[in-house]
């Protein structure tokens, strides 16, 4: 096997690895959490903003 | 409409900083952990990779000086964007950025065009980073003696696989690395200017034989000078992404400014030195098609520790590039899920890492898919159709921003909010973005017409398509998420 071919091995298997990682954390921190609790969006039942000390954003 | 002081009661800012874990913190928010240096780093490090390679395109339109007037002119319209979005961003604060902006100073549907210009815009300059910096360690290796070609697949795969685990993983992590391999980049520009003794041009450099002639300088007359513009586009292209970054600012109204005037400044400094250094190495025929044109002037220097050297800035500007673009593309696509304008599930907030995870992992299949195609179909000419399609996507939203800005100040004129960063002699810098980015247009419409109708095309669809199936699911009454007055009638 040449050296080119084992960087580029190399290379797959990282990728590989990642990818899993990426993809079981994604599943598993939706199981394991209330989807309503993990979306940051706005509540319209929520109070209106209104100016504060700094300009900002209402976030969740 | 004006502003009105009659607003609402005070709502904090809940769970808005995101900083603890706290059982009384029900819903995770994006982390506040951002510095001035880390959206200098964001906004430089996305467009840096401009000066390494692509601006050159604009010396075979336009000859040597066709291309200099394209950079500083270009450079203007950038300015502008710079100083409308430090303003608006500094009273709006939201990651999104433009497509924010949009949100309240036009409305949805506009929103939703800026949230999907971003997307793609980044998305597929991410993917033609990760295409080149495929193509950059093939040369690497072959400088290194390997007779063997790499495969551009498996690293073009693992740069964008990395980087979006990065992004994942945190905010801060991803920007400080940015930090580090941007300042690397740039300091590999300055190297150059110094190795090449170019204070001195009759040292190594030969400015006057190359570029002062009437046939090297503006061989196509000033319509050449307009086709340049496009390409002058490349040496900025990417810096008004610093908005993206506002919600994650430790102080956004202070960082926001700070960090993207600092960033034009160093581009306009940087993209006057490429110029410069190129013109007086390189003849204006073999610049205009040259893929590197900074590591080829190392190449005629004859100096190897200059070869090194811009070689690794070259790489290392095209991973900052492509880091920054993930990290945009996300906070786009995160926001329009929020917001409804997408399904709200790509509006998640991982609980640990306090970042838009799913936005970030859906988006990489599509980069990834982007990056390989040009090579799996063996069509090298793809890789310009995707710049192509980056380039227009800002352009479009390049745009909007004048005339977005024009009813931001009507909305709520000077005094009635407060301003971190106020835009001087307005409303001279919006009526000249307006018509700098029409002159682009134009200059964009001369060499890439077809490209230009057929990306109208599909936003035009889009926009029916978020009109007729989407709208529906947007909460109306949650899009006002600014803390600032209500204008009356809104």
């Amino acid at each position: 096997m040449s050296a080119v071919a084992v960087v580029e091995l190399i290379a797959w298997i990282l990728s590989a690895i990642l990818a899993i990682w990426l993809v079981s954390d994604l599943v598993r921190t939706g199981r394991r959490h209330d989807e309503s609790s993990l979306v940051n969006a706005p509540d319209p039942l929520e109070d209106p903003p209104a100016p504060a000390d700094g300009a900002g954003v209402r976030s969740a | 409409m004006s502003a009105t002081e009659d607003a609402p009661a005070p709502a904090p800012p809940a769970a808005a900083t995101g900083t603890d874990d706290g059982p009384g913190n029900e819903r995770p928010a994006l982390r506040r952990v951002l510095a001035p240096m880390h959206i200098w780093a964001l906004g430089v490090g996305i467009v840096l990779v401009g000066e390494f390679m692509g601006w050159n395109f604009a010396v075979e339109k336009g000859g040597m000086y066709g291309a200099l007037v394209a950079c500083w002119v270009v450079g203007l319209l950038y300015t502008c964007i710079v100083m409308i979005n430090s303003e608006v961003t500094s009273a709006i604060p939201a990651a999104g950025g433009q497509y924010a902006q949009a949100k309240h100073t036009v409305g949805p549907l506009m929103a939703f065009n800026v949230g999907l210009y971003l997307t793609l815009a980044y998305t597929m300059l991410e993917a033609a980073n990760a295409n080149v910096m495929s193509a950059l360690l093939t040369a690497l290796s072959g400088l290194l003696g390997s007779e063997q070609e790499l495969s551009p697949y498996p690293f073009a795969v693992l740069a964008i696989l990395a980087l979006a685990f990065l992004n994942y993983r945190g905010v801060f992590a991803s920007l400080t690395l940015n930090l580090v391999i941007t300042g690397f980049a740039f300091v590999t520009i300055l190297v150059l200017f110094i190795g090449l003794r170019a204070w001195s041009p009759s040292a190594e450099m030969d400015l006057a034989g190359l570029a002062g002639d009437a046939t090297n300088a503006l061989p196509y007359g000033w319509i050449g000078v307009i086709a340049a513009f496009q390409f002058g586009m490349w040496f900025y292209l990417g810096i008004e992404g610093t908005a993206q970054a506002a919600e994650e600012c430790r102080s956004a109204p202070r960082s926001v400014p700070l960090g993207s005037l600092a960033g034009i400044m160093t581009l306009i400094i940087a993209a006057s030195l490429t110029w410069y250094v190129c013109a007086g190495t390189l003849p204006w025929h073999y610049l205009g098609t040259a893929i590197t044109p900074l590591f080829d002037a190392a190449l005629v220097s004859g100096q190897d520790v200059l070869v090194v050297l811009l070689l690794l800035g070259t790489l290392c500007a095209t991973l900052a590039s492509a880091n920054g673009c993930i990290n945009d593309a996300s906070r786009a696509w995160f926001s329009m899920g929020r917001d409804r304008y997408l399904p709200e599930w790509f509006g998640a907030v991982h609980p640990r890492y306090h970042t838009p995870f799913r936005a970030i992992v859906f988006l990489v299949p599509v980069a990834i898919a982007f990056a390989l195609l040009p090579v799996v179909l063996d069509q090298p000419t793809l890789l310009s159709t995707v710049i192509t399609f980056s380039i227009l996507s800002g352009l479009l939203m390049y745009s909007f921003m004048g005339p977005s800005f024009m009813r931001f100040r009507k909305l709520w004129p000077l005094g009635t909010i407060a301003r971190a960063y106020t835009l001087p002699l307005h409303p001279a810098p919006a009526i000249a973005l307006l018509a700098l980015a029409a002159v682009v247009f134009f200059a964009t419409f001369l060499g890439y017409g077809v490209a230009l109708l057929s990306i109208l095309a599909f936003y035009l669809l889009a926009s029916i398509w978020f009109v007729l199936r989407r709208y529906k699911f947007v909460r109306r009454g949650a899009q006002f998420t600014a803390d600032l007055p209500r204008p009356q009638g809104y």
